[in-house]
């Protein structure tokens, strides 16, 4: 491996002002979603502009044996983007184009770096929507992340994972060779549907980057919301209640009433109810100090939903009393809209001031400038009674302090996204390894034990993956890498492979 | 190290990569983008670089150095930033520690500091021409025996002081004050840099200095109110001095916040219409770390005839005009650039003229528009608020030939 020329090769090719290795441009990119996972600098980093520069970069890549990291918005969660043993970043933060709006086939073609926001902004002027809906903080992810990573993270669970919604892509393989997948791209037939022969695309979703750089890809449009509707219900703050709420979300969804479905345990209402402080003001003799407990008897289990028509008022309102029966069927109380309208719904998510609106962000941790850390799981709906009753145990076992350690679930249409947050100082090395440690815990704790696997695998779950995973699927999976990706320069040591 | 002290060290660690502060937004406002590609521009890119300082994992250079202080410390992140993590304090600090291991500032900064030590200002203008611009005005200036007490001293600033084309913002805004009868003086050869541009490029123990000695006399001066027409240096009395070298013990007004309370007073009215298309450009400096926003607007609202149109980029979330934090003097070039997208900016709203309230911004801007042949036309607040007041005796100066664009 032969790095530095590399590198000088990729600087003759591209032109110096694409391929940098400054000290300060490689720790720029030493960190992605989460401060406590140990940092790693790449050698350098470098920014294509088009598929050919891409192959390009691969071909020198392959010439000299050095690794590739592709990456978006830099916010993988797992870390796929980590680099162990020294690599080149490809960062696709220029390749940000719409290539085509198609409205007839209800689809929408964007180069791999374009990020969710700016898609979603694209389709909105025509009346469509991305289904990583509401954008929230998936804003800063990348079309060609959210393949790469099946997305599933807060608030982009609940339209479910990408995979319903890729339509196409366009890859340049570890090989170099390119590849296009989806049936408009192989047969030149509108971009309605993803195949009609086996499904190469399918292959991508969750590949983290390690069998090719995805260039482009074709998503599916939704249709723009005419109406929405919020409510919030209670349940009572028990094992039972916890999982009538469940078989609620589940009635729900399975109908179609609903587009998002949030569980709050009561730590998540208390940062809820601070921004509400914060919005609306204090209510007359109310002493902020009993918060926690007045959230807690007060609102106990939560249902958040969010109603949805794309074609009336009148029509979300006939969802809404079918929801509420529902719920109360099932010992759920009605409040009213009290937290749900505060969910980024609008304008995919961002506040008047154009500030993004995330509970737990705004509040209390915000202003104590807490680093956060968290990991999400995606399971059956029954998994959240099991994931409530594990959870708060671990943060305790960890040496990490309530409130500042919460956990929630969002109903995407077939799973359960079981999240759970710590915050803590990333300044101070003792409460990193806490950090880490709970982390551990709650892996050991959850994955492939309640029937909930993690949304993606990256390097931190790669252990757990590769020992909990059916060795025949393994097997064939790395045949594919072989294949794709000859000399194994395809984002080494991510994932199972 | 100052990055390493507790309450730098914490902001720096507390970012979570969210990426608000880059590039998924239609309007975003952060300028760096023109400079740094990815994950380089913007807050988060900026913290992960201090984080390989402090871990060591990166030493001090001159790389370093250099793109330290490409930073116009606009803000435009930290209005981006959910957390409110201060850049503007993190990167002023990081420059601290650059300038003590004698890595900064550039050396195109070092006639500025120079300046300062010499003449009492970065410009290097002589103390005995501090008060050149007011030559032919009516401009009292403040006895050094303390005098009777004054309505409002007009702290004029280095830059409105000695630059051909700021000057006018001076003028504009003695006559302003004379029109309303105000009870005011400026200081003349005894004003001293209000120390902005040491405070900004790091040299912090040239700042204490000058903004020290700066506050000593403001304090003395026997004045109800301080009113000044520069953005930096409103920031600088207003806000900085308080948290460095100690409060003044008056008000402080930009001119913009002075002039509505005049018009509330009814000592000044529009009665002139300026039948103009205008757009405003946000200073940095007065905007989001000023925390000014509505005055200028209002003030142009209430211009007769002014059609006032809104840039895309506004208020919080406004494109900084490039020159700040030293980059005008170290990469001119990118202040232009960033300059020239402004430019693009503003002339797609339709409008005619160009309107800010701070000197860099002039400075920087009617550069622009000269070097890309801009139909717009820059004016200084003061410029429209002084054409609008009618004034019997006629106006006391004329537009500065200079700051006119190519007219539409």
């Amino acid at each position: 491996m032969s790095t530095e020329k590399a590198i000088s090769v990729l600087s003759q090719l591209l032109g110096a002002s694409k391929v940098r290795s400054d000290d300060y441009v490689r720790a720029a990119y030493s960190c992605e979603g989460m401060a406590a996972f140990p940092p790693g600098m790449p050698d350098a980093v470098v920014y294509p502009a088009s598929t050919e520069e891409i192959q390009t970069v691969v071909r020198v890549a392959n010439e000299h044996r050095v690794p590739l990291i592709p990456m978006g918005g830099r916010l993988a969660a797992f870390r796929m983007l980590e680099v162990e043993r020294g690599g080149i970043l490809v960062d696709l933060c220029e390749m940000n184009r719409v290539i085509e709006l198609d409205e007839q086939n209800q689809s929408i073609t964007v180069q791999a770096g374009m990020t969710d926001y700016m898609v979603d902004r694209a389709m909105r002027a025509r009346g469509y929507r991305l289904m990583v809906h509401p954008v929230g903080q998936a804003a800063a992810i990348c079309a060609g992340s959210e393949v790469a990573k099946n997305s599933l993270g807060i608030y982009g669970a609940m339209s479910g994972p990408q995979d319903r919604w890729v339509l196409g892509l366009k890859v340049v393989l570890g090989s170099g060779e390119v590849l296009q997948t989806g049936a408009s791209r192989v047969f030149g037939a509108g971009h309605f549907s993803r195949h009609h022969l086996p499904d190469l695309t399918g292959l991508f979703m969750a590949s983290e980057g390690a069998l090719g750089i995805i260039t482009e890809v074709t998503f599916r449009m939704a249709k723009l919301h005419r109406s929405l509707r919020f409510a919030d219900f209670h349940f009572p703050r028990n094992e039972e209640g916890l999982r009538n709420l469940s078989l609620a979300a589940q009635e729900v969804r399975s109908k179609e009433l609903v587009s998002q479905g949030m569980f709050w345990s009561p730590p998540s209402c208390q940062s809820w109810y601070e921004r509400n402080l914060q919005h609306y003001g204090t209510p007359e003799g109310f002493d902020p100090r009993s918060l926690g407990e007045y959230v807690y008897d007060r609102y106990g289990h939560m249902f958040s939903v969010v109603i949805e028509s794309l074609y009336s008022d009148e029509e979300a309102e006939l969802k809404e009393k079918e929801v509420r029966r529902i719920c109360e069927a099932r010992g759920g109380q009605y409040l009213g809209p009290v937290f749900s309208e505060l969910l980024p719904i609008e304008d995919g998510g961002y506040g008047e001031d154009g500030r993004e609106i995330h509970p737990y962000q705004i509040g209390e941790f915000g202003r104590t400038k807490l680093n956060w850390h968290y990991v999400w799981l995606q399971g059956p709906y029954e998994a959240v009674t099991e994931f409530d009753r594990l959870c708060p145990p671990t943060f305790e076992r960890a040496g990490l302090a309530q409130p500042l350690c919460y956990h929630a679930a969002y109903f995407t249409p077939y799973a359960a996204v079981l999240t759970a947050y710590v915050h803590y100082d990333a300044s101070d090395p003792g409460e990193i390894e806490k950090v880490r440690r709970w982390y551990e815990m709650i892996l050991e704790e959850c994955y492939g034990k309640i029937g909930a696997v993690p949304v993606n695998t990256g390097r931190a779950v790669r252990g757990y993956a590769l020992e909990r995973a059916d060795p025949p699927y393994l097997e064939t999976m790395r045949k594919i890498k072989k294949l794709f990706d000859p000399n194994g320069i395809m984002n080494p040591g991510v994932g199972i492979f | 190290m100052r990055i390493r002290q507790e309450e730098i060290r914490k902001q720096v660690y507390a970012c979570i990569n969210c990426n608000s502060c880059t590039g998924r937004y239609p309007d975003e406002s952060c300028p760096f983008r023109l400079v740094q590609r990815g994950t380089v521009h913007g807050l988060r890119g900026f913290l992960h670089v201090l984080k390989g300082v402090i871990e060591g994992r990166i030493p001090l250079s001159e790389e370093l150095a250099a793109y330290a202080y490409m930073d116009t410390f606009c803000g435009a992140c930290e209005a981006r930033c959910i957390y409110g993590i201060d850049v503007a304090e993190i990167g002023r600090a990081f420059r601290m520690d650059l300038v003590e291991a004698g890595l900064g500032p550039r050396p195109e900064h070092v006639s500025l500091i120079q300046g300062m030590k010499n003449y009492d200002n970065p410009w290097g203008l002589p103390r005995r021409r501090r008060k050149a611009w007011a030559r032919g005005l009516r401009v009292p200036e403040t006895s050094p025996e303390g005098g009777p007490r004054i309505e409002v001293l007009y702290y004029v600033g280095c830059t409105a002081s000695s630059d051909p084309l700021a000057t006018t913002m001076a003028k504009r805004t003695v006559s302003i004050l004379n029109k309303a009868s105000v009870d005011f003086a400026v200081l003349g050869s005894r004003e001293k840099c209000c120390a902005s541009t040491t405070y900004w490029l790091g040299e912090h123990g040239v700042f204490e200095q000058w903004a020290g000695k700066n506050r000593e006399i403001l304090n003395t001066v026997r004045a109800e109110i301080i009113v000044t027409s520069c953005a930096g240096c409103y920031l600088m009395l207003e806000k900085v001095y308080p948290r460095t070298v100690g409060p003044l013990n008056k008000e402080v007004l930009h001119t913009t916040a002075y002039v509505e309370r005049l018009l509330g007073e009814g000592r000044i009215d529009f009665t002139k219409r300026l039948d103009t298309r205008a757009t405003y450009h946000d200073p940095c400096h007065l905007g989001r770390h000023g925390g000014v926003f509505d005055a200028p607007r209002r003030i142009l609202e209430a211009i007769p005839g002014l059609h006032f149109v809104e840039m895309f980029r506004s208020g919080r979330h406004a494109w900084c005009c490039g020159a700040g934090g030293g980059v005008r003097s170290a990469y001119p070039e990118n202040a232009f650039r960033i300059a020239g997208e402004r430019l693009e900016e503003a002339e797609a709203t339709g409008a005619e003229t160009l309107v800010s309230a701070c000197p860099f911004c002039y400075q920087n801007l009617s550069l622009a528009i000269q070097r890309r042949a801009s139909p717009l036309r820059f004016a200084d607040i003061t410029e429209l608020i002084d054409e609008a007041i009618e004034d019997p005796e006629g106006p006391l100066t004329s537009p500065s030939p200079t700051s006119q664009g190519r007219r539409r």
